[in-house]
């Protein structure tokens, strides 16, 4: 090899180096794809469900496999069905984030506030609502909130966003929701989650938003790797 | 002489143990870029001496996904070992000390603080493939362990301290042009870190999988005169 060959090499070698080494190098290298791990279980989370207009419900499902972990480029998708034929699909990701073996978790698709005295939640629910995200939990008094993100990629931005908005003392990622079922802590790595948005008022097919009314019934839906379907217990719309 | 190692394997270029025929006497400044599966890092460094080599180094690591940082400096010694008297390989054993402060995860535990300190011993080879004036190609690798102690802290208060060891192994191509400038693609692998689903980070370089692999670039410019080719 001669050395303008080897320049030439080189200067090839770098900028491909140099690409790969980008911020972005692996959201160009790998687009979001979708795994069907067996699950075991599937659930209407009770904790995090407000079946009314402006609520929300999650979604989760349990790996037979434990050691499964989800790619942080994929998702696992499932259907959402109401006894009033709205149908909803809906991709689950890792209930805990980030996407890693170690170091601090929170929950993917939360944040939670507080805010100063003399405020309450209810004076940024505009804002809440202008970033596409929801509450999750309002406490009595309003001065203790959860806010559901609906893409996880977005809940640290939407979360530092909240720090400056008047009215708001202190902004925290979600540590600490569990709720009953949620299986042993070394299995949890595995446990995938989405939440949905849901309405009430006239069915609208594939929209994003579950439209409910009192009395109906929801269910998630997944096709097992074997074509089975795994039907979730209902949750029924107060 | 040599271009620089870094002494934390966030951003260890592995690039120190040069053939001194290719670059030229004095020192040297580095950057170096790496990459892992949630974070990358950057760092600059400098080196002086000759069959004797220090470095000292500081550098950032981002969290790609929390978006918090931790800085980390360091420091190595290591000796150039020619075998054979043809200049084709060396071996270096090296020492190094690094600290990494940080990150504060301001949306998780904003009282908490991070201190890591580790001391890390290894042995650096390069082998020479191709040589003339103006280019020199080699393969290198490197395998280091180190003893890392975490101390986690809450307001000031010490919660917990780690103490654990793990080593790096690294392998790449370097590429010196007209002994002056030398570039450094690696790959990289960090095992025997705690296992996981045990909290926090513990005794683990910031940024690291175990097993994973990472790749790194380095650049290093020599400084001083040019040296006679033995």
């Amino acid at each position: 090899m001669t050395g303008a060959a080897l320049i030439r090499w080189t200067a090839r070698t770098a900028a491909c180096a140099a690409l790969c080494l980008s911020a972005s190098c692996g959201d160009v290298l790998g687009s979001l794809g979708f795994a069907r791990p067996e699950l075991s279980r599937l659930s209407i989370s009770d904790s995090f469900a407000r079946l009314v207009q402006g609520g929300l419900l999650y979604v989760d499902g349990f790996p037979v496999d434990t050691s499964f972990r989800l790619d942080r480029r994929d998702r696992v998708l499932v259907e959402l069905v109401t006894s009033a034929g709205d149908r909803e699909t809906l991709n689950l990701f890792r209930a805990k984030c980030p996407p890693r073996a170690r170091g601090p978790y929170y929950e993917c698709f939360q944040y939670s506030m507080m805010m100063r005295g003399g405020s309450t939640a209810q004076d940024v629910a505009p804002l809440v609502q202008a970033a596409g995200d929801r509450f999750t939990y309002v406490s009595e008094s309003g001065a203790l909130a959860n806010v559901t993100v609906f893409d996880a990629g977005a809940t640290i931005p939407h979360a530092q966003a909240a720090r400056i908005w008047p009215g708001v003392s202190l902004v925290l990622l979600s540590q600490t929701a569990w709720p009953a079922e949620a299986p042993p802590p070394s299995d949890r790595r595995g446990w995938l989650r989405a939440p949905m948005r849901v309405d009430s008022g006239a069915v609208r097919l594939a929209d994003g938003v579950l439209q409910v009314r009192s009395g109906d019934t929801i269910r998630a839906r997944y096709t097992q790797p074997s074509g089975s379907v795994l039907t979730s217990p209902p949750a029924i719309v107060p | 002489m040599c271009v620089v190692p870094l002494a934390h394997p966030a951003t260890a270029s592995g690039q120190a143990c040069v053939d001194p025929n290719a670059v030229r006497a004095g020192g040297s400044v580095g950057i170096s870029v790496a990459r892992y599966s949630y974070a990358t890092a950057f760092s600059v460094s400098a080196a002086i001496g000759s069959r004797w080599r220090g470095s000292v180094s500081v550098g950032t690591t981002r969290d790609r996904d929390l978006r918090v940082s931790a800085t980390t400096l360091g420091a190595d010694l290591l000796r150039v070992v020619q075998l054979g008297g043809t200049g084709r390989f060396q071996l270096c054993p090296q020492l190094g000390f690094a600290a990494e402060f940080g990150p504060r995860y301001e949306l998780l535990t904003p009282d908490d603080d991070v201190r890591k300190t580790a001391w890390s011993a290894g042995l650096q080879g390069r082998l020479a493939l191709h040589r003339t004036t103006a280019i020199h190609l080699s393969i290198t690798g490197s395998y280091r362990v180190w003893r890392m102690t975490s101390r986690y802290d809450h307001l000031g208060v010490r919660l917990r301290e780690v103490t654990d060891t793990y080593s790096t192994l690294r392998a790449g191509v370097s590429i010196t042009y007209r002994r002056w400038l030398t570039l450094t693609p690696e790959i990289g692998t960090t095992q025997g870190l705690i296992p996981p689903d045990r909290g926090q980070d513990e005794a683990a370089p910031f940024g690291h999988e175990s097993g994973e692999t990472s790749l790194s670039l380095s650049l290093a410019i020599a400084l001083g005169k040019r040296v006679a080719a033995h």
